[in-house]
């Protein structure tokens, strides 16, 4: 069985790619080179570009499964959750880059980012309900619910319980800084921990593999996003940060589960 | 000589691993109130129905259906 040995040429690109690309929109933010006004563009742009192409990989693997596959709606649910974070990216970019302005917090790229989580959190759900046949469930749902809440609690009494108290944040900001953290740990976190305990039953099977990438992605991201709301809260978030890194990896990450799943397609076998 | 449900273990195995490819085949054997080891060429249609059936919302359909053809060769 070729496609299980091994990653495909195309998924060490995205990965290798993907990854190198980040770092260097990162490297480039950090030096500085061309001051500040560039640095901004660059972080701003790199980060649409290297998200955008993990977007379009995961779309372009969607696309390659059947219509009325169930493989294909669980990687489009991934794919559009991407895109949506792209276009609130754009949206980002456009306020900062192009009419020079900060972005508003919260401000209409967290409409996008807000939508983001009901599709990744659909696709990972729907993907991990979909083994229900095949292996146990109810160890990994009573597992990714416990961690998912202890998550939720620890991050609620670390982060979002001072950002509430603290009378200098306005109401919408205060459901939003709430709503990021809780919304990674409940509709992300969680159903990936789900679903990587529903492969794991697969030992090394291989189509365990690609969901183990999106749980790596997942886990990136969350971190990302905790980080970011801290950083955000104390003012001292700044476009380029290195906590950009972690959602440009995250989303690359998730690319290259998108491309490992879609190496298992197995050219059809002749039939004698 | 392999038994078609060793075969069939064998083929499934890369995919889904050993535990999930023996409880399919010893699932197919229960509904035809058989053993693993007792399925024999005929019982091939209940077990593509079931292999489709369960590999079906997690595997790409090309690659069931190249797993299928390779259960068939290997009771030839």
């Amino acid at each position: 069985m070729k496609a299980t040995g091994a990653f495909s040429r195309r998924t060490w690109a995205v990965l290798v790619l993907g990854i190198v690309a980040a770092v260097i929109v990162q490297l480039l933010v950090t030096t500085g080179i061309g001051g500040e006004t560039a640095s901004v563009a660059i972080s701003d742009i790199g980060g649409v570009l290297v998200i955008g192409m993990a977007a379009l990989v995961t779309i372009r693997t969607a696309l390659a499964f059947g219509a009325g596959e169930s493989l294909r709606s669980q990687w489009l649910a991934i794919g559009a959750g991407i895109v949506l974070y792209v276009l609130g990216d754009l949206m980002w970019t456009y306020i900062e880059v192009v009419q020079g302005l900060d972005p508003p917090y919260p401000g209409l790229p967290d409409v996008f980012y807000v939508a983001m989580y009901v599709f990744l959190g659909y696709g990972i759900i729907s993907a991990a309900l979909a083994y229900r046949g095949l292996v146990k469930m109810r160890a990994p749902l009573i597992g990714s619910a416990v961690i998912g809440v202890a998550s939720a609690a620890a991050i609620y009494i670390v982060l979002v319980k001072d950002i509430i108290a603290d009378p200098g944040v306005a109401l919408l900001e205060k459901a939003l800084t709430a709503f990021y953290p809780v919304a990674d740990t409940l509709l992300l976190l969680a159903p990936a921990v789900f679903i990587v305990l529903v492969v794991s039953q697969l030992g090394r099977g291989a189509l365990g593999t690609p969901w183990r990438f999106v749980v790596a992605g997942v886990a990136v991201l969350a971190v990302a996003d905790a980080l970011y709301q801290w950083l955000e809260w104390q003012g001292l978030y700044s476009t380029g940060h290195l906590v950009d890194l972690g959602w440009m990896i995250g989303y690359v990450l998730l690319a290259t589960g998108a491309s490992v799943m879609r190496d298992l397609i197995l050219p059809a076998a002749r039939r004698v | 000589m392999p038994t078609l449900a060793e075969s069939v273990v064998a083929i499934l195995e890369p995919l889904v691993g050993q535990m999930v490819a023996d409880t399919c085949v010893r699932a197919t054997a229960l509904s035809l109130g058989k053993s693993a080891d007792e399925l024999q060429g005929g019982d091939m249609p209940a077990l593509e129905s079931n292999v489709k059936r369960l590999l079906g919302p997690v595997a790409p359909r090309q690659t069931i259906d190249s797993i299928i053809a390779q259960i068939e060769g290997s009771i030839r």
